[in-house]
């Protein structure tokens, strides 16, 4: 067999020139054999076309090849995706402003000092209020006493400002805290109510006193 | 034969691809799955089948079930809804948030909670509205809900993943659907005793049923004159005067039926978990 394709190959070749013909009959009659041709432009096409198309699929429904990903899902940061988000939770939040500021004088239990003219937040109507307005107040403005918490005079009750000090969002978050820990429970309270009795006491100077607060209604 | 090489690399190329694509790589990337623990329940996921029911999926092989029933759930995907998952003391407050987000009926549902208040939601919008909705007494949630027509029609909660199948062998997906999906029949089953007789006569539990009896999965025998059947025997009703008591191949198919879960809540395929009533809160109403 070697042989005689040794003995053929010069006929093979193609004559110069002719790019189309992929069969040559030999002139005496021989058999047929074949020999190169240029591919159709169009079937190429179609083979770039089919392997893009394929690549794409895959890029697609793939699950870029994360074995945790199936069914429905493209991607596994789809699937993270799906846990809910819950926001920033603003009992938390106020923990960390609580901690910062009013724990010298309140305490870590919330119960306050009398040795500091400090009353307790735990249980008081104050803190409990359903409108957060009058306590807004006391921490934006302060509070010179006498005061009355928990059926308790506390005379010399006073306790500093802090509207240059907080946020809105920060005081918001520290009430919520303070309405929602040790036992206490009440509605959180929004920077909104915060900021609506920022403004409605712009004008207000010095220390809130219980008369001041009174004339707020709850 | 000219260019032998180039047809000899050509094939080498294509098979060898074929192979690599097709086999190797799901082989590399599935092949060592290994059973899952649980997040919420801290249970192994899956565990292999007790005896009864592997023998059972011996029958379901023999039987051919596989040719009509499929067991594999499709899903398209998922939206969210909007739960009130506690109401808390604060109603009006809660009643009024409700209102202005556009919710029908506030009073009604607060004292439903948990009750779903919106849903077909997307996650941003639902993660804002339960976010205004709780406050410190009343709790609101964002819950997943998965989507297809498949889930709809109550045959599975989430999609089948290669998880589910870990342990069987010949994994029975099915190809096509003249009877139910049969995914989690474990989830939705009839009493054995009902399962039993829908094998022996499928149109005496379901009139519509296409299914043909496998009445040589059972042994009949005449009653005598006052004779009572025995204790495992189908109704009398099926077929009056004859005792039909089922072979251990007809028990094992429906052990196997009833193992048939596939709702655990994985990692690549989430489940949806409303949230519960409280037991407390449940029992109360009946006091």
């Amino acid at each position: 067999m070697k042989k005689q394709h040794k003995q053929n190959a010069p006929q093979q070749s193609r004559p110069p020139g002719s790019g189309k013909t992929s069969l040559i009959v030999k002139e005496n009659g021989g058999e047929p054999t074949a020999a190169r041709a240029a591919m159709p432009v169009l079937l190429i096409a179609l083979l770039v076309g089919l392997i893009y198309w394929g690549n794409m699929y895959v890029v697609e429904y793939g699950g870029q090849l994360d074995a945790r990903v199936q069914g429905p899902y493209r991607s596994f940061k789809d699937i993270e995706g799906l846990k809910p988000k819950t926001g920033p939770d603003p009992v938390e939040e106020g923990k960390v402003v609580y901690n910062k500021i009013c724990v010298g004088c309140h305490q870590g239990d919330g119960n306050g000092s009398a040795s500091q003219n400090a009353p307790p937040l735990v249980g008081s109507e104050w803190v409990l209020a359903k409108d957060p307005s009058r306590i807004a107040r006391i921490v934006l403005h302060g509070l010179s006493g006498p005061i009355k918490v928990k059926d308790k005079e506390w005379g010399a009750a006073q306790m500093l400002a802090f509207k240059d000090v907080l946020s809105d969002v920060e005081i918001a978050a520290a009430l919520s805290y303070i309405r929602n820990s040790w036992g206490n429970k009440a509605l959180i309270v929004k920077p909104e109510q915060v900021k609506k009795a920022r403004e409605e006491t712009k004008d207000h100077s010095g220390y809130m006193t219980v008369e001041d607060l009174m004339k707020v209604s709850e | 034969m000219n260019n032998g090489l180039l047809v000899f690399f050509g094939i080498i190329l294509s098979v060898g691809g074929s192979f690599w694509t097709l086999l190797m790589a799901p082989q590399l990337q599935l092949g060592s799955a290994q059973p899952v623990v649980i997040e919420a329940t801290g249970e192994r996921y899956p565990s292999p089948r007790a005896g009864l029911a592997q023998k059972g999926a011996e029958v379901y092989r023999a039987q051919g079930c596989v040719e009509c029933h499929s067991q594999q759930i499709r899903q398209t995907g998922v939206s969210f809804e909007l739960w009130l998952a506690e109401s808390g003391n604060a109603w009006p407050q809660l009643a009024a948030t409700m209102e202005k987000l556009k919710i029908a009926n506030p009073d009604k549902l607060i004292a439903q909670a948990p009750v779903k208040l919106l849903g077909g939601l997307p996650m941003l919008e639902a993660s804002a509205m339960a976010q205004q909705l709780t406050n410190g007494e009343a709790k609101a949630q964002v819950v997943l809900a998965t989507l297809g027509p498949d889930i709809q029609r109550g045959w599975g909660r989430r999609v089948t993943v290669s998880q589910d199948f870990l342990y069987d062998y010949p994994v029975q997906l099915g190809t096509l659907r003249i009877g139910p999906d049969l995914a989690n029949y474990g989830l939705r089953a009839a009493p054995a005793a009902l399962a039993l007789q829908h094998l022996y006569s499928p149109q005496s539990t379901m009139p519509k049923s296409m299914m043909p009896p496998y009445r040589y999965l059972f042994n009949k025998r005449k009653l005598a004159e006052g004779e009572k059947p025995a204790a495992n025997a189908l109704p009398a009703s099926v077929e009056p005067g004859f005792e039909i008591t089922p072979r251990p191949e007809a028990e094992a198919l429906v052990a196997y039926l009833n193992s048939l879960n596939a709702s655990a809540p994985l990692v690549e395929a989430p489940v949806p978990m409303p949230p519960a009533k409280p037991v407390a809160a449940a029992a109360a109403p009946a006091q």
